[in-house]
């Protein structure tokens, strides 16, 4: 995780790190909480970052947290990466309390990155930044040519199509056909 | 590393397709079936095509700086985008079934505009000088137009141009 002012990450529930002083700190202290991806390192982010997430803001309001309680209760996110969640928090960390720009260089390029990342982003409700990702994903193809973007996003051929529709098919045919052989053996 | 694009939730595919500018939507819709029913049913409104025919070829355009090259002897189209010439195949795709797909894409049964070079005389068309496959004859120097097998096709008329509309894409898919 990157340093920041918000955030830290450790294998288990982190201390707080000192928020940085300033002329200008609010009067009222910031509260923080707690979360961790598969990987289970948590990083510590504040509550202004959070309100990104609609996911997690819900949860919080919810819950009701006092500070101790979301610090010996990290919210588990066994679905997301360690380092895709980490990228959602000092993205969110970056953009906390700011007008979001047209656009954001800082995602990943890297295409596999990506797609994790539009996933995270989009179980946790985050749609600024889902928009700038759905954004880099379309820009992947700018300018390719229909044979170039099926490799690229791995779009299967209409023979592909067929076939997996016809084992779907298939494969529903044989669940009825247990479920009517189940619910017969039931009646005897 | 390739990755499949079908995995990401479908609200956000389809952002995705609306952050996509019209050429890459069409190169796109061109992958398969499915990636063709995908755009149609997009909320991306593509403009209805106009075309324009030369002897062998025919130029559909879409936006000033979009228009494609279909000819008659090859199963692709050329692409000029304004970054030169591009070619893009569609194995077993005829100037016909591009035509359908364009159609289809644009949620049109109209081809709104079309302009024949050196083809302008009210004399009888040959099918092959015309659209392939679609077989038709002037039944009056007007406004009427009749497919061989009996249908008709509404055309206007206008100074320089003459619009066919056709009944359906599907009058213009392979039989």
């Amino acid at each position: 995780m990157s340093s920041t002012e918000q955030g830290t990450s450790s294998a288990a529930p982190a201390e707080p790190t000192t928020a940085p002083e300033s002329a200008a700190a609010p009067e009222v202290p910031e509260s923080f909480y707690y979360v961790h991806g598969k990987d289970k390192v948590v990083h510590k982010v504040s509550a202004g970052a959070l309100q990104h997430s609609a996911l997690i803001h819900g949860m919080i309001s919810n819950l009701g947290y006092t500070e101790e309680q979301a610090k010996a209760n990290p919210f588990p996110f066994e679905n997301i990466d360690g380092d895709i969640l980490q990228m959602v928090v000092d993205w969110c960390n970056q953009h906390k309390g700011k007008p979001t720009p047209p656009e954001d260089t800082n995602l990943p390029k890297q295409k596999e990155k990506l797609f994790d990342l539009v996933l995270a982003v989009n179980y946790l409700e985050i749609k600024e930044l889902l928009t700038y990702c759905c954004k880099q994903v379309a820009m992947m193809v700018k300018g390719k040519s229909p044979e170039e973007i099926r490799e690229i996003w791995m779009i299967p051929t209409d023979a592909e199509d067929e076939a997996a529709e016809k084992e779907a098919k298939k494969r529903a045919g044989k669940e009825a056909a247990g479920e009517t052989a189940a619910a017969a053996g039931d009646a005897k | 590393m390739p990755i499949r694009i079908f995995s990401i939730p479908a609200a956000d595919f389809q952002y995705a397709l609306h952050c996509m500018d019209i050429g890459d939507l069409i190169a796109f819709s061109l992958c398969s079936n499915r990636t063709k029913n995908l755009v149609k049913s997009s909320s991306r409104k593509i403009d209805p095509i106009s075309a324009q025919i030369d002897e062998n070829t025919i130029l559909l355009k879409i936006e000033p700086n979009l228009q494609f090259l279909l000819r008659e002897d090859s199963f692709s189209i050329e692409l000029h985008r304004g970054n030169g010439i591009e070619i893009w195949r569609k194995p077993g795709f005829t100037q016909r079934d591009f035509i359908a797909h364009f159609l289809s894409i644009s949620r049109s049964s109209i081809i709104p505009e079309l302009r024949m070079i050196e083809l302008f005389q009210w004399e009888p068309m040959k099918s092959e000088d015309v659209l392939k496959g679609i077989k038709f004859q002037i039944m009056d120097h007007k406004r009427r137009l009749t497919r061989a097998d009996g249908e008709e096709l509404l055309v206007t008329v206008g100074p320089g141009v003459v619009v066919f509309e056709f009944l359906s894409p599907q009058d213009l898919s392979i039989q």
